[in-house]
């Protein structure tokens, strides 16, 4: 380990910077992190306050995206839009990473806790992602930090699985089957030899899972299961410009641009982290 | 001296311009047949009339069932089964004759026994049955003659029988004689009859050939005549509005209810259309907790002196609604301002001083709201930028109605709460929200108690006027709730219907589908 | 082999079971009761109680759940609060407009995702392959119900081309059902078929690299034949497997979609059901979801095994 894993750092963060993919992607998301961290700063307007008479304005020099139905401005709503965006899909993928490697190290290691565990995923996996969001977001109760719970339990399940094909997989290779020889103890094993070598599809997944949070979230948001107003959300502006699509589309069109910009930017970030940590996994 | 040909030639033409400007109803005579469909925003939880209280429980019913009298367009009292009934001297005992030769939709004719078993299933079920917890004692005296006798007089009494809230239809026996709730057989004595339900995709009436209408078209509201042209309606639930909208445009819907207020614009310029304004439909409330931290009257005045009720209106509704103090609107009889000057105050800096004489010191205030009704959630974020802007720290509680309604009745989880009161027939519909025993938000007041039990004991109509004035004025000043503005709706219909009038709800009686 | 199917046969009784539990728990514990919305507004909390009682909400959790369960293990749903008819019957009713739109956009995903990767995989690196891949990335970056509001406005409003709403079987009327049919299918299949699309691309290219297809490349065969014939039919194989997940992603994704457009499916039966908290028919919807998201995991599953001979199944 050691000065190894520097200079296996050093290579993959050299081999990343080269893939145009990766630096695209990479680049989207610095954009839409540079909005929500600057958000206070960039927005030209505070984004709870309401002028009622100036409702439903199109885009102009004062509004860059234009007035909603309760005379907020636009443009300051999207940038404290990402905060939110970018809070709750960091979130998720955080803990569906440490629930992922969790389960997906026991189920993958030990035969006796696959069983019920695979049962249980697959028991979650089976529930329409939607309605199962929407539902624990009506049991849990309107809070951000309930969406984030909502999207973890949704979309953990897959990671469990991914954790445990990785397992599986470096089981049976037979360094390991050496290493257990030499005794050493099973969390040795899982943490120190099976896991390093799971993590380039779950660092993979992670991304992906981000950018399933800002779709999921926005998509809770559009049918009223989301975060609560007046905290701006791009599924809540979406959501609220939807009746007033054909006088005011801009109140739907912006939001649906950040949420695509995002998405876009975290998917290009996967495919070029995927290219460069195993092109073998190219799908 | 030469007469001018074109001035003689332009009057007749002129009148029949004016005469034409004045009477848009006045189409030609109704033609029979053509199928309506026309498109609401709920499913109907239920047919069953006794069931609920819901909007498209009625929308539906009203269609197929009748009771024993109904409120006109004027919202007075008049004739629908009972042809006239009398009082007795001591208010006590309502003797009602029933029509001859009605049939039930299942080919019976009514008796009086049909209404006692109605009744008395209406007493067992529905949700507003406490209005007849003066009914001691319902007799049939004749097949066309049944007499009912109060405990004590009360005026509220007729109203309560004609109230189209949860009506108290009338049924046949065997479809109503012990029936649980929702399990009514779906028989009545409409216009309409019931042909079929497909939960959330439409429910089907169809023509009820042996149906004698009573009294005149001219009456209207749920009264008068009701004559059905149409063969066949399909109520049709969309809970979309843009969906509404669209059907409306492209012909799939002869009518459509609740029209967002955004799309009007476009809708009034395509000629196939005609847009009709319902006003007004409902007013949204505010309620509070009057066992939290809302038990201080200064506080509840701070909230009242904060609120915009024309901003509140532009947001909700964007901007169709009208400001009134009035508990029941201006169109009705009970109409009043009284206390008016406590309503829509705009005063920020009034809201401030109230908020520190209150002693309030930035404790969370927690203000329930729900996502089913759009013009509810909309006001409430209003509101809490005008409470913010006070100083008042506010936090949305956002749910589903049925949630909202769960969260509500747990009086430790909630400070204020968004709801709206559709049109109420009579000031006592809405007695049960101010006396102690019935209210849900905790409000005591026994100045109030004594003038709802004045306006029970009152018959004459001048009277109850005065003493409801008295309720409202005293409604405005010990803030018992908020009334926030009076919300209209928008309908559409094909321009090819001939004689609809907005009024309180869809009614698809008296119209008619031109060739 | 045989012995495998069985055991995963058997394997999906316990997932179904905790589908169960997990679908009662799940709708009992959100707040409000299906009392409350029957009465309306204006019920005092008595009524609401004695509504309960005769509901037989007011019993325990578990002693509902075991009677539901009963219930169901003898193959009745119970019957729905609301619609005062069996679940079965009316999820039955809504099946096929969900089903007829799921089928439907798969079939878009895939006959404009498999053709599209092909293209780019065969022209690698050249514009078609980069036009095809941008698009790609964004239709995977689209949320539906956005792409879904859009062609609604500019189809259904704008250009009056195409219905924005309503619903006909397509047995009943084929045109006409198609003609609805046709942006919702768009809406909801748009991401599969970019995710089909770069699926079956890289599939491609990595058969396209393998020995025999460079040798008989080599060996001048007719490139077509060699393409068409032996690289697409072991790069369908992920292909296939996937049809399995898309299907049960296009089942779950067209609740958003039939919302957008107010197509009546089951999507839109449940989310109604949960607002009603009708509870045996959210119960029997969750439930017949999962079996069939399961049972064709399952049969995908074995075709994969199938079809891919370096798969062992211990």
């Amino acid at each position: 380990m050691g000065r190894g894993a520097k200079a296996l750092g050093c290579e993959f963060l050299r081999r990343l910077w080269r893939n145009r993919l990766a630096v695209s992607g990479f680049g989207l998301l610095a954009v839409v992190l540079a909005a929500a961290l600057l958000a206070d700063v960039l927005s030209p307007h505070d984004p709870l306050t309401m002028i009622v008479k100036e409702r439903m304005l199109a885009p102009s020099a004062q509004h860059l995206m234009g007035t909603d139905n309760f005379g907020r401005d636009i443009f300051s709503r999207v940038l404290h839009g990402a905060r939110l965006s970018l809070g709750v899909g960091s979130g998720v993928m955080l803990s569906t990473v440490g629930v992922g490697v969790l389960f997906g190290l026991l189920s993958g290691y030990s035969p006796r806790l696959d069983g019920p565990i695979m049962r249980v995923m697959d028991a979650m996996m089976a529930f329409p992602a939607i309605l199962f969001g929407i539902a624990i977001m009506a049991v849990l109760g309107p809070k951000t930090f309930n969406v984030v719970i909502a999207l973890s339990v949704v979309y953990a399940p897959r990671t469990v699985r991914i954790v445990r094909a990785s397992v599986l997989a470096i089981r049976q290779l037979d360094y390991i089957e050496a290493v257990r020889a030499q005794a050493a103890g099973h969390l040795r094993i899982m943490f120190r030899h099976i896991l390093p070598n799971c993590l380039s599809p779950l660092v993979v997944q992670a991304t992906f899972n981000f950018a399933y949070a800002v779709l999921a979230e926005a998509s809770l948001s559009f049918v009223g299961a989301g975060a609560p107003p007046p905290t701006p959300s791009w599924g809540n502006i979406l959501s609220e410009g939807r009746i007033y699509m054909q006088t005011a589309s801009w109140i739907t069109i912006f939001p649906g641009l950040a949420i695509a910009i995002t998405v876009l930017g975290l998917n290009l970030a996967g495919d070029g982290l995927r290219d460069v940590l195993d092109p073998r996994m190219k799908t | 001296m030469r007469r001018k040909p074109g001035l003689f030639a332009m009057v007749p033409a002129a009148l029949a311009a004016i005469l034409l400007t004045i009477s848009p109803a006045v189409a030609g005579a109704p033609v029979q047949g053509g199928t309506l469909r026309a498109a609401l925003t709920a499913s109907a939880p239920t047919l069953d009339p006794h069931s609920g209280t819901h909007l498209a429980i009625r929308e539906i019913g009203l269609h197929v069932f009748e009771n024993l009298l109904a409120f006109d367009a004027k919202f007075q009292i008049v004739p629908q089964l009972a042809e006239r009934w009398e009082a007795s001297a001591d208010g006590k005992v309502y003797t009602f004759t029933l029509r001859n030769g009605v049939k039930f939709h299942n080919g019976r004719e009514m008796t009086a026994e049909d209404v006692r078993v109605s009744v008395e299933r209406f007493r067992a079920v529905a949700p507003r049955r406490n209005e007849l917890d003066g009914l001691a004692k319902l007799e049939v005296v004749s097949p066309s003659v049944v007499r009912m006798t109060l405990n004590k007089p009360d005026a509220s009494f007729l109203a309560a029988i004609a109230n189209p809230i949860c009506q108290l239809a009338i049924l046949p026996k065997e479809a109503v004689e012990g029936r649980p709730i929702n399990k009514a057989d779906i028989i009545g004595t409409g216009p309409y009859k019931f042909v079929e339900w497909i939960p959330d995709r439409w429910v089907r009436l169809a023509r009820f050939a042996d149906y004698k209408p009573e009294g005149k078209v001219e009456a209207g509201g749920f009264g008068g005549a009701r004559n059905a042209y149409a063969d066949e309606i399909r109520f049709v639930p969309v809970p979309e509005p843009g969906a509404r909208v669209a059907g409306l445009q492209t012909g799939e819907y002869e009518f459509a209810d609740f029209l967002p207020s955004a799309s009007i614009p476009q809708l009034t310029g395509d000629r196939s259309l005609r847009i009709v304004r319902l006003g007004p439909q409902n007013y949204p409330t505010v309620y509070f907790n009057h066992t939290g931290k809302f038990k201080s009257l200064k506080l509840r005045q701070a909230v009242q002196a904060a609120l915009n009720m024309d901003e509140i209106m532009q947001v909700a509704n964007d901007g169709d609604g009208r400001v009134d103090p009035g508990l029941y609107f201006k169109e009705q009889v009970w109409h009043t301002t009284a206390g008016g000057k406590l309503y829509n105050q705009k005063n920020p800096a009034k809201a401030k001083q109230l908020l520190k004489e209150a002693g309030y010191n930035g404790e969370p205030v927690v203000f329930v709201t729900n996502t089913s009704y759009d013009y509810m959630y909309k006001a409430a974020q209003v509101i809490q930028e005008q409470l913010k802007k006070v100083g008042m720290n506010v936090t949305l509680g956002v749910y589903d109605w049925p949630g909202s309604l769960a969260v509500r009745k747990d009086m430790t989880k909630w400070d204020l709460f968004t709801s709206s009161h559709s049109t109420r027939f009579d000031p006592s519909a809405n007695d049960f929200y101010f006396r102690e025993k019935t209210t849900f938000f905790g409000y005591k007041n026994p100045k109030m108690e004594v003038l709802l039990d004045k306006a029970s004991a009152a018959t004459k109509f001048e009277e109850r006027y005065k003493i409801y004035e008295e309720v409202q004025k005293l409604t405005y000043e010990d803030v018992a709730l908020l009334k926030l503005y009076d919300h209209y709706t928008w309908q559409g219909h094909s321009a090819k219907l001939q004689g609809y009038t907005p009024w309180v709800q869809v009614r698809l009686w008296n119209l008619w589908r031109e060739r | 082999m045989t012995v495998y199917v069985i055991r995963r046969l058997l394997g999906i009784l316990p997932v179904l079971i905790l589908v169960a539990l997990g679908s009662f728990l799940l709708v009992h514990l959100v707040p409000g009761d299906p009392a409350m919305v029957m009465l309306g507004n204006d019920a005092t909390p008595q009524q609401i109680q004695a509504l309960k009682t005769q509901m037989g909400l007011d019993r325990s959790l578990p002693e509902q759940f075991a009677l539901w369960g009963r219930q169901v293990l003898r193959g009745n749903l119970g019957e729905s609060f609301f619609l005062g008819r069996p679940v079965t019957q009316s999820l039955m009713e809504r099946l096929p407009a969900t089903l007829q739109l799921a089928l439907l956009s798969l079939v878009f995903s895939l006959l404009i995702g498999i053709p599209a990767g092909i293209l780019a995989a065969v022209r690698q690196n050249t514009k078609w392959d980069q036009l095809i891949m941008i698009t790609a990335m964004g239709g995977i970056s689209i949320p539906s119900f956005w792409l879904g509001l859009f062609l609604i406005l500019v189809f259904s409003v704008q250009l009056g081309w195409l219905p924005s709403g309503g619903y006909a079987p397509l047995w009943d009327d084929f045109w006409g059902g198609l003609r609805i049919l046709v942006l919702p299918s768009i809406s909801l299949g748009f991401m599969q078929a970019a995710l089909i699309a770069r699926m079956t691309r890289s599939s491609m290219l990595e058969v396209l690299r393998q020995d025999y297809v460079r040798t008989a490349k080599a060996k001048g065969l007719d490139w077509w034949r060699v393409t068409l014939r032996h690289a697409l039919k072991n790069a369908m194989i992920p292909v296939i497997t996937t049809i399995g997940t898309a299907f049960g992603v296009l089942l779950g994704g067209a609740v958003i979609v039939e919302i957008v457009f107010t197509y009546p499916g089951l999507g839109r039966l449940v989310v109604l059901a949960v607002q009603r908290r009708d509870y045996p028919l959210v119960q029997g919807a969750l439930l017949l979801a999962s079996v069939i998201y399961v049972l064709v995991n399952l049969a995908v599953d074995l075709l994969y095994g199938v079809f891919d001979p370096r798969i062992k199944y211990e």
